[in-house]
């Protein structure tokens, strides 16, 4: 049923970007004013994931305030590096935005040479959301909760086996933060995609995996799989019914997020524009409930605060991806 | 359970066949082939290309001509593995094992004839295979562990290398080569950076579109361009050519029904691509021909049997992809975004809540495929007059849309000289009669065989015999030992055969 709401929802806002693409005449604007020529949002991700998918949602938004293109461009490869390095390369006009999520401030640490630093050659724009992940285990595991879990990976350490699309990623860091925060040791086993991870913890081939709730909702219904717990610090609005990870393992918070930044250099005013109508979108109410169904709760923050907040997260993936030892790149 | 799902499909023609889904579906079809057909351009181009439109479009229509576009230029792409040599998805590379020489021998038409009449076999019967079997097909789908895929994997590896036509042995060292490539990038286990030349390029390892236009097309366009008048006067035909004849169509049947079921198989177990599907269902042809010879120098029976098997596989596939939200490569996690940005998350609630699309998909899949047919019967004969433009005018325009296909695979300038240098590459290597098609079989599978091996040992704490004690697994190592203990005997034989005489 979740489902049927979600597609009405999501059908407003699309049917919203059409009538915007297509029809009213845009607003004109004063010569000169930023900006006066197509912006280019490099999405350092693969089309069809979440960072992609977002930043296509958001665009026509930000064309329809701004009366001016905002062109997606996907430049994948490297966990974000290449797509990283491309938009450090472009002109610091704001004509070249980023979608940043986790991954980077994971990267941060587990890249050092990378010739693409975020903190250093990126100015913090705007966050746009963030969502939970789940925990789920096969059914045959026999934990029902998230103590229970703790219990069986404390009686047998190393013994528990938990899935992950490949080390560094977020579903990665989420197991490598909970296995330091609730003491206890686990066996990583890495996937090149979630997918496949997912077909196995299914299969009960690997005991458990953080993952996206909308994605593990279908197989939580149908017991093909046990829900445990969801990882923000509230309950998740796709899985209500599941407690926190934290309400077991106090403070416990591992989200994907997304946000964008700029390249450094970029006018503080058109950092400042920028971040207000950002933020003037995602809390849009048919947005935000429309995100919500599909479980990325909008984040608004002034770019001083979302500075800050890049700053504590890669301070704590940092110590996260040390105490894991996580084999650092290049 | 079975009447449901017809009563199910019924509606499922409906929706297909309303006439805006309908033009939809055909306006698919027509863009894809005609994508497809530009040499570097495949079914991941095109739909990346036309994603955009889907996203303000009602979620039937969006998906079905998705899947029109898929399929459109899944054809369109052998068109030009078989004209031209350019395989624009790995798969199409056995394609242009013989299909490339038969175009050659001016008899391109009936080579695309057969794939036609094959593709669209094929997806027939993969079209019912997953009505009437997609239960079973999930619950075979979950018995298939890292284990069950190493050796599998292991087996694809065994039959494949030895299948090209000349001497096993170089057919072995191609294949080794195709694993070193498959070894650069990040390493899954421990995110290792192996063999990357401290480029980031190379990170996520070698881009297989680049590893298959160069070593085929761009390898094959350096070898000719000194002897462009050979070539060109070579593919001058006549009229009658361009049907295959009623001796083509019985050669080819055997090969194509075994080229399905071999698609179907392999279409059952998530994570195995297209690729080990293609090379197999080649790799079984030429051990069953009475003269196996004749592979490599345009057979039609190494057309037909790949393609089969890669429609179907292609068609069974849709079962993970859709109900499991499980993507078997790039192009499907593409469409499975597509969903995602309608608002319909693909899982195994999919196939209730959202019947009329799931229904009206696999209707419109036949559907499409019956288009596809009728668009492309009377254009057989202009997609092989392409062969008569001057190869002063066909090569630098076909090395152009490699270079615009392999650009927008990730926008990246990096491509365009992989491309290049495996096209050096591959050309010394076919005159030093090398065939470059295992190095692709290796590419492919190499990582695959090792990942799994890692993954299989992880979960087993370190226990080598998970391998023979899961009894799936157990009979593909069985099969895997059985095809190295048959090849040697053959071998000695020979020999001995040879020192009576």
């Amino acid at each position: 049923m979740v489902s049927a709401t979600m597609t009405g929802g999501r059908r407003q806002v699309l049917r919203a970007a059409a009538t915007m693409l297509t029809g009213i005449a845009l607003p004109a604007r004063a010569a000169g004013a930023y900006p006066d020529r197509p912006v280019t949002i490099v999405v350092p991700f693969a089309a069809g994931g979440s960072g992609d998918v977002y930043a296509r949602l958001l665009a026509p938004h930000l064309q329809q305030e701004f009366a001016q293109s905002f062109i997606v461009e996907n430049h994948p490869g490297a966990g974000s590096l290449i797509g990283t390095q491309f938009a450090k390369a472009a002109a610091a006009d704001g004509y070249t935005l980023m979608i940043i999520s986790n991954t980077h401030t994971v990267n941060d640490t587990l890249f050092p040479k990378s010739s693409a630093r975020l903190m250093r050659d990126f100015v913090a724009v705007a966050p746009i959301n963030s969502a939970d992940l789940v925990l789920v285990t096969r059914p045959t595991l026999g934990a029902r909760t998230v103590s229970e879990l703790i219990a069986m990976a404390k009686a047998k350490p190393g013994a528990l086996r938990f899935a992950s699309s490949g080390p560094g990623t977020p579903y990665h860091m989420a197991g490598e933060l909970f296995k330091q925060m609730a003491g206890v040791d686990m066996l990583h086993v890495p996937y090149k995609l979630s997918s496949a991870a997912r077909i196995d913890v299914i299969a009960g081939q690997v005991d458990m995996m953080f993952d996206a709730p909308t994605t593990m909702d279908g197989f939580i219904k149908s017991d093909k799989v046990i829900g445990l717990a969801t990882t923000g610090l509230k309950k998740s609005d796709v899985l209500p019914d599941l407690p926190t990870v934290a309400e077991s393992v106090p403070g416990y918070e591992a989200v994907i997020w997304l946000g964008v930044m700029a390249p450094k250099g970029v006018p503080d005013a058109v950092i400042d524009t920028l971040n207000t109508t950002i933020a003037r979108i995602v809390r849009q109410p048919d947005v935000a409930a429309a995100w919500r169904l599909q479980g990325a709760d909008p984040l608004v923050m002034s770019p001083a605060k979302f500075k800050e907040f890049l700053d504590a997260d890669i301070a704590k993936w940092a110590r996260v991806v040390k105490l894991a030892d996580v084999r650092p790149g290049q | 359970m079975i009447g449901q799902s017809l009563a199910d499909l019924m509606q499922g023609f409906g929706v297909a066949l309303q006439p805006a889904n309908l033009m939809w579906s055909f306006f698919g079809v027509l863009v894809g082939n005609l994508i497809g057909v530009l040499p570097g351009m495949g079914a991941l181009s095109a739909i990346s290309m036309l994603l955009p439109l889907t996203y303000t479009m009602h979620p039937v229509p969006a998906i079905l001509m998705l899947a029109g576009i898929f399929y459109g230029s899944q054809y369109g792409g052998a068109i030009g593995a078989i004209l031209l040599n350019l395989p624009c998805h790995p798969p199409h590379a056995v394609t242009c094992l013989d299909g490339y020489p038969l175009a050659q021998q001016g008899r391109g038409g009936t080579a695309l004839g057969i794939t036609m009449i094959s593709s669209f076999f094929a997806a027939s019967v993969g079209i019912l295979v997953m009505i009437l079997a997609s239960p079973l097909l999930v619950r075979v789908a979950f018995s298939f562990g890292p284990a069950e895929i190493f050796s599998i994997m292991l087996l694809g590896l065994i039959a494949g290398s030895t299948m090209s036509r000349g001497s096993p042995l170089k057919g072995v060292a191609m294949t080794v080569i195709g694993l070193i490539i498959g070894v650069a990038g990040t390493d899954v286990n421990t995110g290792t950076q192996r063999f990357t030349l401290g480029l980031t390029e190379i990170d996520d390892g070698v881009e297989p579109l680049a590893l298959a236009l160069g070593l085929f097309g761009v390898a094959e366009f350096l070898r000719s361009v000194n002897r462009i008048q050979e070539v060109g006067s070579a593919t001058r035909m006549r009229l009658r050519d361009m049907r295959p004849s009623g001796a083509d169509l019985r050669r080819a049947f055997l090969p194509m029904l075994r080229g399905t079921a071999i698609g179907t198989l392999f279409g059952a177990m998530p994570g195995t691509g297209p690729t080990i599907t293609t090379f197999i269902a080649y790799a079984l042809e030429r051990r069953l021909a009475k003269d196996p010879s004749r592979f490599g120098h345009g057979a039609i029976e190494g057309v037909a049997a790949p393609e089969a098997a890669s429609h179907s596989k292609t068609q069974v596939d849709f079962i993970p992809t859709m109900s499991l939200g499980i993507p078997g490569d790039p192009v499907m996690a593409l469409i499975l975004g597509a969903l995602l940005i309608q608002g319909i998350q693909p899982g195994p609630q999919l196939i209730t809540e959202h019947a009329d699309l799931f229904w009206g998909l696999i209707a419109s899949f036949w559907i499409g495929n019956v288009l596809l047919m009728v668009l492309n019967v009377p254009l057989i004969g202009i997609w092989v007059k392409l062969l008569q433009v001057p190869y002063r005018f066909l090569f630098p325009s076909a090395l152009f849309f490699i270079g615009v296909g392999v650009f927008s695979t990730d926008n990246n300038l990096f491509n365009i000289w992989e491309v290049l240098a495996f096209g050096v590459f591959g050309a010394v290597f076919s005159a030093l009669d090398f065939s470059v098609a295992p190095i692709l079989l290796g590419f492919v599978l190499g990582p695959l065989v090792e990942e799994n091996f890692r993954r299989a040992l992880l979960l087993s704490h370190g226990d080598l015999m998970v391998f023979v004690q899961r009894p799936i697994s157990a009979g593909f190592v069985a099969a895997s030992a059985l095809l190295v203990v048959v090849q040697l005997m053959l071998r000695m034989r020979a020999d001995r055969g040879l020192k009576i005489s």
